[in-house]
């Protein structure tokens, strides 16, 4: 792959990279720093890039796997002093008159999910992917993951919910 | 689609099982503005899915960024590749002369050692042959020591029985 094809075909996936690892580290700027990395990473193997059938997955999954040694770098290096603000506690309830707030309100309602329960959901219901690209970029089971999803989906549900003090009925 | 459906979908996806095109219909219908009031808090949790799904990395250094990383990379790589050597194959050669080197040094007398085990000491090959008797007829008097405290533990068997 020579460099103009690799600009070309891979770089374009950076915007899509670039939530991936956001929604991961919760932080855009060391969002940019990882995904530069996985470009680094992924041009290291150029000769070997033809021979993945789903270059997308694959990028992904290196994303993926550098996002999770940055947060556990992290966590080493910060222990006790801030963690990540696990935001559950910012929401305390409240009325919100705009949309913008409340699209704030989801963001970090998603940020204070497990790691492994918003990295599915920001796949399958952000990015729309299919279960199946899903479990080739986390290599967890179909199973797994509609337990997860089901789980985050159902949080993200019930913390709005608990804002908005008119519940739909839960199920 | 009526609300009642919608919410039937809605259970579905709340427990992780809906299909792709069904999840492309409540995104559809969420989009419209024609949405009960109990379910606006799950349009705006759409809407939010919508947002997200747009955003972009808004750095136009972001290509000269990458591509200064990957030169600064393999500028290093061919530092490290001078001499046509790699690291795995450097540090097998490095581990090699470790093991060589405590052969050597703990043991510098390994070879001279193993002279003196197999010279001989006598020279007279009769004097040999009576030492060598010598030496076997120790090793079976032990040998025969042996068995007789075995012969013991027999006959104690057999008492037993």
């Amino acid at each position: 792959m020579t460099k103009e094809e690799f600009l070309e075909e891979i770089l374009p996936l950076k915007n899509k990279l670039f939530r991936f690892a956001k929604s991961l580290l919760g932080s855009p700027m060391e969002a940019e720093d990882v995904i530069q990395d996985v470009f680094v990473k992924l041009w290291m193997r150029k000769t070997k890039l033809g021979e993945y059938k789903n270059l997308d997955a694959f990028a992904m999954t290196i994303a993926k796997n550098l996002c999770f040694d940055h947060l556990k770098y992290k966590g080493r290096n910060m222990e006790g002093l801030e963690k990540i603000d696990h935001g559950m506690d910012l929401l305390t309830p409240y009325k919100e008159t705009e949309t913008g707030d409340t699209m704030n309100v989801i963001q970090k309602i998603i940020q204070g999910l497990p790691e492994q329960q918003r990295l599915i959901l920001h796949l399958k219901d952000i990015e729309g992917q299919s279960f199946k690209e899903i479990e080739i970029i986390t290599g967890l089971n179909i199973n797994t993951l509609r337990v997860n999803l089901s789980r985050a989906r159902k949080k993200v549900r019930e913390e709005l919910n608990k804002i908005h003090g008119y519940g739909i009925e839960s199920c | 689609m009526e609300s009642k459906v919608v919410e039937k979908l809605l259970e579905r996806y709340y427990e992780g099982n809906t299909s792709e095109g069904e999840e492309h219909k409540l995104r559809a219908y969420f989009e419209g503005e024609d949405v009960p009031n109990h379910l606006k808090p799950v349009q705006l949790q759409f809407k939010y899915f919508q947002n997200a799904s747009l955003e972009k990395l808004e750095d136009h250094s972001f290509e000269k960024k990458v591509i200064d990383k990957i030169r600064a990379q393999s500028s290093h790589e061919r530092k490290f590749n001078l001499l046509g050597l790699n690291f795995s194959k450097l540090s097998i050669a490095a581990s090699l002369l470790l093991l060589l080197g405590y052969f050597f040094l703990a043991q510098p007398d390994f070879f001279k050692r193993e002279d003196s085990i197999t010279k001989s000491t006598v020279n007279d090959p009769e004097q040999a042959y009576l030492e060598t008797q010598k030496a076997l007829l120790l090793i079976s008097q032990k040998l025969n020591k042996g068995n007789r405290e075995l012969k013991k533990i027999e006959d104690l068997n057999k008492l037993k029985f």
